[in-house]
């Protein structure tokens, strides 16, 4: 831990305190946001690989909320496997919270097509036999099932819709934008194989231009959260966005900002900089530890070009395996030159404090972005 | 020649199994633990009947608190059978394909373990499932001891592609079921 004594970070924030905690382990991000008046927002999930429970809930309860009364929304940013895994078990212990979803996948004109990719036969059987072979669509599966078996219809989110509206703070989704609803189902949907050969996890396609971004309105202050939206010449994430943006939505810039899928290049939009945030604002970013690793050392150098206030969740890179077991489990580990995916449980916490500015606290393996050396 | 020096003589494995091991499966008979409970004898412990011949009859050594090892008459003992014992279980997918070795990242099957990302060659897969390989390929990675039928103990680790299943009626009807529920659900119970 860094920063705080372990009593300081499992003390809650104040009634009216504004919070916003990132948690990112090498594969998957997750927030958590305090609005005030004790209720709480959650958006995505993630596996804290030490508790084996999603991180989110994980730090509530260690900072002892209620997370079955208090928990009010939870919003899915998009399926991807990184965002979205335990999030059937949060639906399960939060029955207060409303939930959102990315409406590229669910809008009346493509409920069909939206069935053919999770529930016909082929789709959910692949879905089934994905169940244990982290896929996001047999979680996302699973979510359906909890929020149906708990009458708990899922609201959607698209460009420019107001999720929730509470006292102080209202939470706006900027996207995804009506134009790529067609591209994103079609794009999985001809992933699904044939019904010979092997069975194939069902993958992310690229670039992400159906993920939620989150705008919240609170008192004086704006929060862009980026998701994990890309940006490509053909396919427009951040251009539609940016290009469409509503005076009466994006009323201010933003002085903190959750950055776009992990740092890349491709999540990086010129104007996100100068038309969306003011100079130097508070930034976290969750790094992503697969295949390609995230970011880039490049990516590292331009958001510090940007901003002197950038936090990342972890920085690590193939740690061994190293648990003790089985003897000849462990030789096959090392014969098989076996690393965790992901990192210990890790965070970056912000808390607004009554001067207006903001406190960054981390635990675990987080840090300031700044201090990443080679 | 008694059962016991029979089993003493056909003895290869290096383990005791007793009735308090989990582990223990009682077709198997285990030689060196006899070796083992003699030579406790020749330390000085004290044993007595542990075991029985086909008469009755008990051995002269004295009873003692090692294990009991069951009866078994060798002639009724399957010869050609094992027992596979799944020491760790992942299933994963291929990440990447490099060459002649590709990445995957696995999950623990019993959900205890942290994912894990590891590398093959594409040379430990077995014929019949080289085909298979590609990326996002699920496929199991098993880890096991096998215990065959004289006792000796072999490690094994091994690779199993998923291949699609045939459908069956009963699934379709199934999932045909499930897909006009949530059709319903969704078109009525949905704000959009």
């Amino acid at each position: 831990m860094h920063g705080l004594p372990m009593a300081q970070h499992f003390k809650q924030p104040e009634f009216n305190q504004l919070e916003i905690t990132l948690f990112g382990s090498g594969y998957g991000e997750s927030i958590v946001i305090h609005i005030g008046n004790g209720k709480w927002i959650i958006v995505d999930s993630l596996i804290n690989r030490d508790a084996n429970q999603p991180a989110s809930l994980k730090y509530l309860e260690d900072i002892g909320i209620d997370i079955s009364l208090q928990v009010i929304s939870v919003i899915v940013t998009h399926w991807h496997d990184d965002h979205i895994r335990g999030i059937s078990e949060i639906a399960n212990k939060c029955p207060s919270a409303k939930f959102f979803i990315s409406s590229a996948l669910m809008t009346l004109q493509n409920i069909n097509k939206f069935k053919t990719l999770i529930l016909d036969s082929p789709a959910s059987r692949l879905a089934h036999l994905n169940a244990d072979s982290t896929s996001g669509v047999s979680e996302f599966r699973k979510l359906l099932d909890v929020l149906r078996e708990a009458g708990n219809c899922p609201g959607f989110a698209f460009k420019d819709r107001l999720l929730i509206d509470e006292e102080r703070i209202q939470v706006w989704s900027l996207s995804p934008h009506d134009t790529i609803f067609e591209k994103a189902v079609e794009a999985i949907i001809a992933q699904i194989p044939d019904k010979i050969g092997s069975v194939q996890r069902i993958k992310a396609p690229r670039p992400n231009y159906s993920s939620v971004v989150l705008w919240i309105k609170s008192d004086n202050d704006r929060i862009l959260l980026g998701a994990d939206l890309e940006e490509n010449p053909e396919y427009k994430g951040w251009s539609l966005i940016i290009s469409e943006k509503k005076a009466s939505i994006i009323d201010d810039k933003a002085r903190f900002f959750k950055i776009s899928h992990h740092g890349s290049e491709t999540g990086h939009h010129d104007k996100i900089w100068s038309e969306l945030l003011y100079r130097d604002p508070f930034c976290l970013v969750a790094p992503f530890n697969r295949n390609p690793k995230l970011p880039r050392e490049s990516d590292i150098a331009r958001i510090n070009s940007y901003t002197n206030n950038a936090y990342i969740t972890s920085y690590e890179r193939d740690v061994r395996y190293d648990i003790a077991m089985d003897r000849y489990v462990q030789r096959r580990l090392s014969a098989r030159k076996a690393t965790y995916v992901n990192e210990p449980y890790s965070y970056v916490r912000a808390r607004k404090i009554a001067t207006g500015n903001w406190v960054i606290e981390t635990y675990g393996k987080a840090r300031k972005l700044s201090s990443i050396t080679r | 020649m008694t059962e016991a020096n029979l089993a003493i003589k056909s003895d290869t494995t290096s383990e005791l199994y007793s009735d308090n091991d989990p582990q223990n499966d009682e077709s198997y008979f285990g030689g060196s633990a006899i070796r083992q409970l003699i030579n406790k004898t020749e330390d000085g412990g004290r044993i007595d009947s542990f075991l029985e011949d086909d008469s009755g009859s008990t051995s002269s050594i004295s009873r003692t608190n090692l294990p009991i090892l069951p009866r078994r008459n060798f002639s009724e003992m399957p010869q050609s059978s094992s027992h596979s014992i799944i020491k760790q279980k992942w299933t994963g997918y291929i990440d990447s394909i490099n060459g002649q070795e590709f990445t995957a990242i696995l999950s623990d099957s019993s959900g205890k373990e942290p994912d894990i990302k590891a590398s093959f060659c594409i040379d430990e897969v077995s014929e019949g499932d080289r085909h298979l390989v590609s990326e996002n390929a699920v496929f199991d990675w098993i880890l096991s001891k096998e215990r065959k039928i004289h006792g000796q103990i072999e490690n094994k680790d091994l690779l199993v592609f998923r291949r699609f299943p045939m459908w069956k009626k009963q699934d379709l009807e199934k999932e045909s079921k499930k897909v006009e529920e949530f059709n319903a659900w969704l078109t009525h119970g949905t704000t959009f």
